[in-house]
């Protein structure tokens, strides 16, 4: 009675970051309870199948990614792992730091994203990329078992992306524009590229540091030097000094932690666990990275940090990539076939139902909840209706929520657009039967133990499992609008 | 050896307060629960007992007539006259008599494509707490699905295998019955699901399907309802005995 | 001799009770037990199993010998038996009557060096026997005398010791959970019989993981005890070839060749084990193989052939003394209420077959405990645990708090370890009582501070 068969995905992730762009690819390894289990699917195992050589991330000109030369890495990586791009089930491609900046960036993800497997999404966002990363280094899990509060600090080429785990979950994330890449330069030492957020710290007073210029060391010295205070101050705050905060890509938190640990991942990063970085040759990488490295390492506030090495330091964020993406929505659910795969809903917060006691105040609540988001975002396709709380699960609170939605939608007869709905508690077989039973003329779909929120964005999969569950990837940002 | 109540563990200043509570606060035995001299704490002591006395409460109950009416069921009992026959002797429970098989047989519509079974199995407290909740989904579901569905029975003292006896003398194509769960500490309340399709006398209890774990900490009622219903709809159209467990 | 028609009598106040078979008068002469009443073999009266016992008493050891309840030549077990029996020593009792065992094992000129001697010729109907004539405390005085020593990466049952499975299940198997479970356990100086997991999925890899996490715990910590994973035999011995580091291999087995086939074992695979655990398991050994046994198990298997349920837990036994096995106990009360029907019978069942497997020789123990749908409850499994310690039992299961939450049944709490081992003045296994003392769990022998915190076990 407690057996459990054990299932297996195939994810890749591929991440496309300013100065590198890998591939890993991973077996994920699924619970299947029977219904004497705890119910819910879970990734128990994920092995690297195949991790990709570390390759210069291919820039076709100033504005471009090389689309065909990052078609052709990830054709060979697939193939090198004994694989056949179809037989890829899920995985994420995202692009980091600088490259998410340049102008065909979401297109070439989305591309990669649809040639490359049937459900791999394309994502981006820095506080993801933090996360990703954080999982990927280890630190997430071994927040979880150690029941430790862990900062993960992720250098690339373009951003340094910090994540604070505590009990295994991600509880904040700070991102600025930090990276190796913010000044590139001439086998000589001439700066032969300087990025926008070098201007936050550059000395008043100081020499100018643009296209062309050749500096003493002591000047990329203390200009790496300064980088380095604000990726302290980003690890030990708040509060954020102002140039922090202008440096950062993302809202910072208002919260201080108490760190028991903090590990260094990604290009830079990595280096920065080399004791004797302040010998290495700084032009070795051609960019900054290596006196970003060593700033950090030699700065008096290094030593006070209780920093612990990462096996995965360099691969942190597509290893995360790869692993953490695909979630799965609960065992018992509705789903609409017509409507699979699904990609970037729209999340539309249904609000202040567990306490609605009428036909009618649910159905206001609906349309209200439907007006709003449309007249705040571009909701013009399909949207997933999400409900945190039903309410007590009963037969009647059910019947009674079902019907005001169906009114509501009744109201919008003009359209046909499907009905999704998505909820937390384990309710959706029995929201998707009510539904069924009193709509007419439009798809029903409605998926369940799912926590998102509003201005979130869903895909989903076909499902899996002989329809028992449907993967899910909840992404907190499609792309930089 | 005062007890702050602060705290989950029971444990005397232990070397790591914080990590205890965080093992404590997860994990599904009873660890960090200290001890006086070498016996457990008397808070920790009760706790079990109480888990233990629902557990066998559960077992020793009846389900309540009143309730029996309420849902409109038609109440009969298995071969087994009384709790302690039924415990020793688990035949007796699978079974009904002859006189029983009359009565079901006028009450009940006969032929049914789904004969809908009530059994209190090992736990009343499962049926009380759920079945209200679980039978007005799966009966809308099944007509939903436009299923001739038969009159609903209780049975006393029932096993899992009395739905053959049920089935078989109502002519059913198929049968579920909603049954208590042995009780375990943690959930007295769990009810189980078993399905068969061409029920007959003799059926082997493991070549049944069952949906188990059903209560409101596992799958809720109003839900199990309806994968109830969605399952023996599968079993009228495959006319198969049974589902793929291992799939779902 | 055969089982005639006329040899099963017995005439109390001018009443005769006759028994149509061997078989059927070492039924009713049971102790009242609800399984030997399913399978319709149980005494009608109180009186006829008096009767019974009467008959029983005066039957020579030569008459069981000669009429195994299986017969020799449809039974690997009996076989198995048989061939294990030392034809010099049964010669010289062959003509003792049962009643006449019973006496000798009471009698205070009978020490465990008398016992030892004759041991080699008693056959597991013999001991079934002589069980069914013993009151509680005969069963609890005659199994004190008797010491069983074996020897693994720790040597348990020796004089003046009491040891104790951990039993860390989880129900997802969780190796984290697992392991905040052992250190539980472990700092209750509960642990050294075996750190033993009954898992929840039956699969290589995932016994694998569970042997590998609970040997990398033992080594990180230097735990002088052994690791094992119960799942069925052969996917442990899967492992095992696999490399993963197993200390004990072990299997539930049955009194019967049906019934080790319902359980999909026989003897050949079991000496396929012995020697796969001899040649590949980690222990320093030269004992590495574990059973589990418990009466009603062949019945519950339709493979009980009319016999009794004590008389097959006896064959277990005689079949697992052929494997020198580390431990062996018996799962008392996990089979439910239509074999043992309350804590009356769990007590009886629990002290026969500790009995029992002494008597055979093994280096016995028990799981006392009980499921939620049998009348009993954790007062009467602690009762069971102080009459057992009396009597010697070499070990017992202790789960935390004595709730199993993957087996969902109840059994002795990780608190009953020192209690009992106080209450009889008892060390653990010498080895890890000098470990418990290293540790300051205990500090000379009595619990200190550190005890019941696991957080003891914290890497720095």
């Amino acid at each position: 009675m407690h057996d459990t068969s054990p299932e297996t995905l195939s994810s890749i992730g591929i991440d496309i970051g300013t100065t590198t762009t890998q591939v890993i690819i991973t077996d994920l390894e699924l619970s299947l309870p029977t219904y004497d289990g705890a119910g819910a699917v879970e990734v128990v195992d994920r092995r690297i199948r195949y991790r990709s050589p570390i390759r210069e991330t291919p820039f076709d000109g100033d504005r471009s990614i090389d689309t065909e030369a990052v078609e052709a890495f990830i054709d060979a990586d697939v193939q090198n792992a004994g694989l056949a791009t179809k037989e890829i089930d899920t995985g994420a491609v995202i692009a980091t730091g600088e490259a998410a900046r340049r102008t065909n960036a979401e297109a070439l993800i989305n591309r990669l994203a649809e040639r490359t497997g049937e459900f791999v999404v394309a994502t981006a966002g820095a506080s993801l990329e933090a996360v990703l990363a954080g999982y990927g280094s280890g630190a997430g899990a071994r927040s979880k078992t150690d029941g430790s509060t862990i900062v993960t600090v992720d250098i690339g080429g373009g951003t340094t992306n910090i994540a604070v785990f505590e009990d295994g979950e991600p509880l904040q994330t700070r991102c600025l524009d930090v990276g190796g890449r913010l000044v590139q330069f001439n086998a000589d030492g001439t700066a032969n590229a300087v990025t926008e957020p070098v201007s936050h710290c550059q000395l008043p007073d100081g020499p100018t540091i643009e296209i062309g210029t050749k500096r003493p060391e002591a000047v990329w010295r203390g200009l790496a030097r300064r980088l380095a205070d604000h990726v302290f101050d980003a690890i030990e705050g708040p509060p954020f000094d102002e140039v922090t905060r202008a440096l950062s890509v993302t809202d910072l938190p208002d919260t201080a932690v108490d760190v028991d640990e903090v590990v260094f991942t990604g290009g830079v990063g990595r280096l920065v666990s080399d004791p004797d970085i302040d010998d290495c040759d700084p032009l070795k990488y051609g960019d900054l990275g290596v006196r970003l490295a060593a700033a950090i390492r030699t700065h008096e506030r290094f030593d006070a940090l209780p920093v612990r090495s990462s096996s995965e330091d360099i691969r942190a964020t597509v290893i995360g990539a790869g692993t953490r993406t695909t979630t799965f929505t609960g065992r018992t659910i509705a789903p609409a076939t017509e409507l699979l795969p699904a990609r970037n809903l729209p999340v539309l917060a249904l609000d202040g139902i567990a306490t609605a006691d009428s036909i009618d105040d649910i159905r206001a609540r609906t349309a209200a909840a439907i007006r709003t988001a449309q007249a705040r975002r571009d909701v013009s396709g399909a949207f997933a209706l999400h409900i945190s709380n039903v309410g007590p699960l009963t037969y009647d609170r059910l019947r009674l929520v079902a019907r005001g939605i169906t009114v509501a939608y009744e109201c919008r007869a003009d359209e046909s657009r499907p009905l999704i709905l998505l909820t937390e508690q384990n309710c959706a077989k029995v929201l998707g039967q009510l539904l069924e039973s009193m709509i007419d003329d439009r798809s029903v779909m409605v998926l369940d133990e799912l926590a998102v929120s509003e201005d979130e964005y869903v895909d989903f999969d076909t499902p899996i499992m002989e329809h028992t569950a449907v993967p899910v990837t909840i992404k907190t940002l499609v792309f930089d609008e | 050896m005062s007890r702050n109540s602060d705290r989950l563990s029971g444990v005397d200043r232990p070397e790591n307060e914080a990590q205890l509570e965080r093992i404590r606060g997860s994990h599904p035995s009873r660890v960090g629960v200290g001890r006086t001299g070498s016996r457990p704490r008397t808070e920790t002591l009760l706790e079990f007992r109480l888990d233990h006395a629902k557990a066998r409460d559960a077992v020793t109950t009846h389900v309540s007539p009143k309730l029996v009416e309420e849902l409109g069921l038609v109440g009969v009992q298995s071969r087994a006259t009384s709790k302690t026959e039924y415990l020793a002797d688990p035949g007796q429970g699978r079974d009904i008599s002859d006189e029983t098989a009359d009565s079901v047989r006028q009450q009940c519509t006969m032929q049914p494509q789904v004969q809908i079974v009530v059994s209190d199995g090992l736990s009343s407290t499962a049926v009380e707490a759920n079945v209200p909740d679980l039978l007005p989904v799966l009966l809308d579901g099944l007509a939903d699905r436009g299923l001739d569905v038969g009159t609903p029975i209780f049975v006393e003292y029932g096993r899992v295998d009395v739905m053959d006896a049920i089935g078989e003398e109502l002519d059913a194509n198929c049968c579920v019955n909603l049954i208590g769960e042995r009780p375990g500490l943690a959930t007295n309340e769990s009810l189980s699901a078993y399905f068969v399709y061409g029920p007959e006398r003799g059926g082997a209890t493991a070549d049944k399907s069952v949906i188990s774990n059903i209560h409101r900490d596992g799958i809720p009622p109003v839900e199990a309802g309806a994968e109830i219903a969605a399952v023996l709809e599968e079993l009228c159209e495959t006319k198969r005995n049974g589902f793929d467990t291992e799939s779902r | 001799m055969s089982s005639g028609e006329t040899a099963y009598t017995a005439v109390f106040d001018g009443i005769q009770h006759e028994f149509d078979s061997l078989q059927s008068v070492l039924a009713k002469a049971n102790e009242r037990k609800s399984g030997d009443k399913l399978a319709g073999i149980a005494a009608t009266s109180s009186a006829e199993r008096i009767a019974a016992k009467d008959v029983i008493s005066r039957l020579t050891l030569e008459t069981l010998y000669e009429n195994p309840v299986v017969p020799v030549a449809d039974d690997e077990v009996t076989r198995t038996i048989r061939e294990g029996i030392c034809e010099e020593t049964y010669e010289e009792i062959a003509d003792w009557t049962v009643a006449d065992l019973r006496e000798f094992l009471l009698d205070e000129s009978t020490g465990d060096e008398e016992i030892r001697t004759l041991r080699g010729g008693l056959t597991s109907e013999m001991i079934a026997a002589v069980t069914k004539i013993m009151s509680n405390m005969d069963l609890v005085v005659a199994a004190s005398k008797m010491t069983v020593v074996a020897r693994c990466n720790n040597t348990i049952g020796t004089e003046g010791t009491v040891s104790f499975r951990l039993q860390p299940n989880d129900p997802s198997d969780d190796t984290e959970n697992i392991l905040h479970s052992v250190r539980e356990g472990l700092s209750y100086g509960v642990g050294d019989a075996v750190i033993g997991i009954n898992p929840v999925s039956d699969d290589v890899a995932q016994v694998k993981e569970l042997l590998r996490a609970t040997a990398e715990f033992i080594d990180r910590w230097d735990v002088p005890t052994q690791n094992c994973v119960l799942a069925h035999i052969t996917t442990q011995m899967d492992a095992v070839r696999d490399g993963a580091p197993a200390d004990l291999l072990f299997q539930s087995i049955a009194g019967t060749e049906r019934g080790n086939r319902e359980f999909g074992i026989d003897v050949g695979l079991l000496d396929d084990a012995a020697e796969l655990g001899q040649n590949r398991c980690q222990a320093e050994g030269p004992n590495v193989m574990y059973f589990e046994t418990g009466q009603g198990a062949e019945l519950s298997n339709d493979a009980h052939e009319g016999v009794d349920q004590l008389t097959l837990e006896a064959r277990c036994y005689g079949l697992a003394r052929e494997y020198d096995p580390f431990l062996v106990n018996t799962v008392v009360g996990f089979i439910g209420p239509e074999y043992l029907y309350d804590g009356e019978q769990v007590i009886r069942a629990g002290l026969e077959d500790v009995f029992m497997g002494k008597l055979h020789g093994l280096p016995m123990g028990i799981d006392a405990c009980y499921t939620n749908h049998t009348n009993a409850d954790q007062n009467d499994i602690e009762n069971l645990a102080v009459l057992l310690t009396a009597a010697g039992s070499n070990f017992f299961i202790t789960v935390p708090m004595g709730d199993d939450v993957m087996l969902n049944y109840q059994s002795n709490s990780f608190h009953d370890g020192p209690a009992l081992r106080t209450l009889f003045d008892l060390q653990a296994a010498p080895e890890f009582e000098v470990w418990l003392e290293e540790m300051g769990i205990t500090d000379d022998g009595q619990l200190t501070d550190r005890a019941g915190d696991q957080t003891i076990f914290t890497d720095p």
